[in-house]
């Protein structure tokens, strides 16, 4: 099947957030699809102030990141992203939400 | 012959590993498949299950695909949306409607904890988006609480910054208000960084 094009274009959400507990992950920023609402987002990270090439994968709905231990293997880590995603994924949705349905 | 899906996003493992030569398997074959494993593949997003997901809708294949990489697909890094033509019922692996699985796995009506919801006739659009989670509310336990005064002290001890109040929200319906204002209080701790 021939690749698509698919005009794909996608909007930064700032977070600049940090757990409580572990203060060593910051959530940076959030990047959600522009052309229509949907239900995803990726979160860029940091650890100990760098920032990682791969992103969070978080699920809106359910509010939880997919898979954080591929990322980093530590508990800490692991406790920490799960504890901020639904915090995280309201915000995010809630953000993506309204300027879809006011200001685009 | 049925046709069915699977989106892979940028750096995930069917993006890396080419599924036509390999075949597809699910992550971890040894877990013993129950119904609360599929609860949790479908509800939790768990990969590390018995379970592989697929789908007969092309757009949702396609939306995993781009919106759940762990990074955004380039023309050089693309997302690819798999296209699962299946045979039968003996290639060597078994065909799962999780929502048959979990509906048959339901309590009947005389158990004392049943399935069915106690909320308003409109609590289901709370359950298919996120966005519209003040319908899962509590018929009229929102209201109550609005009013009662232990709420409004409770309130005010969120300012301590003591994060498991929540759980201590969450496990009584009579606090459900104050639940949320919890979870006010917990969220802008985070985003101070304290």
């Amino acid at each position: 099947m021939p690749a698509t094009d698919t005009r794909r274009t996608t909007r930064i959400i700032p977070l600049d957030l940090s757990s409580v507990d572990y203060p060593a992950v910051r959530f940076l920023r959030a990047e959600v699809n522009a052309g229509h609402y949907a239900p995803f987002a990726l979160i860029r990270y940091s650890v100990r102030g760098i920032e990682k090439s791969k992103a969070l994968r978080l699920d809106l709905d359910k509010r939880v990141f997919i898979d954080p231990s591929d990322l980093e293997a530590s508990e800490e880590f692991i406790e920490a992203t799960s504890r901020a995603a639904p915090i995280i994924a309201e915000r995010v949705s809630r953000e993506a939400w309204r300027w879809f349905s006011t200001e685009r | 012959m049925p046709i069915y899906y699977r989106g892979a996003g940028t750096g995930t493992y069917w993006n890396l590993n080419d599924a036509t030569a390999l075949g597809f398997q699910p992550r971890d074959p040894g877990i013993t498949p129950s119904t609360t494993r599929i609860i949790q593949h479908v509800a939790q997003g768990l990969t590390l299950s018995p379970y592989i997901s697929l789908t007969r809708s092309h757009p949702v294949a396609l939306h995993y695909a781009l919106e759940t990489g762990t990074n955004q697909p380039t023309v050089h890094a693309p997302a690819y949306v798999y296209e699962i033509e299946i045979n039968g019922p003996s290639s060597g692996f078994t065909l799962i409607d999780p929502l048959k699985e979990i509906a048959a796995a339901a309590v009947g009506p005389f158990d004392p904890v049943g399935y069915q919801h106690d909320g308003y006739p409109t609590v289901l659009l709370g359950v298919v988006s996120s966005l519209m989670d003040l319908f899962l509310a509590p018929a009229y336990t929102a209201i109550d609480c609005r009013w009662n005064r232990s709420a409004l002290r409770h309130r005010k001890s969120l300012h301590l910054g003591s994060c498991s109040i929540v759980e201590r929200c969450r496990n009584s319906c009579r606090w459900q208000y104050s639940a949320k204002l919890c979870y006010t209080a917990h969220r802008s701790l985070l985003e101070v960084g304290v």
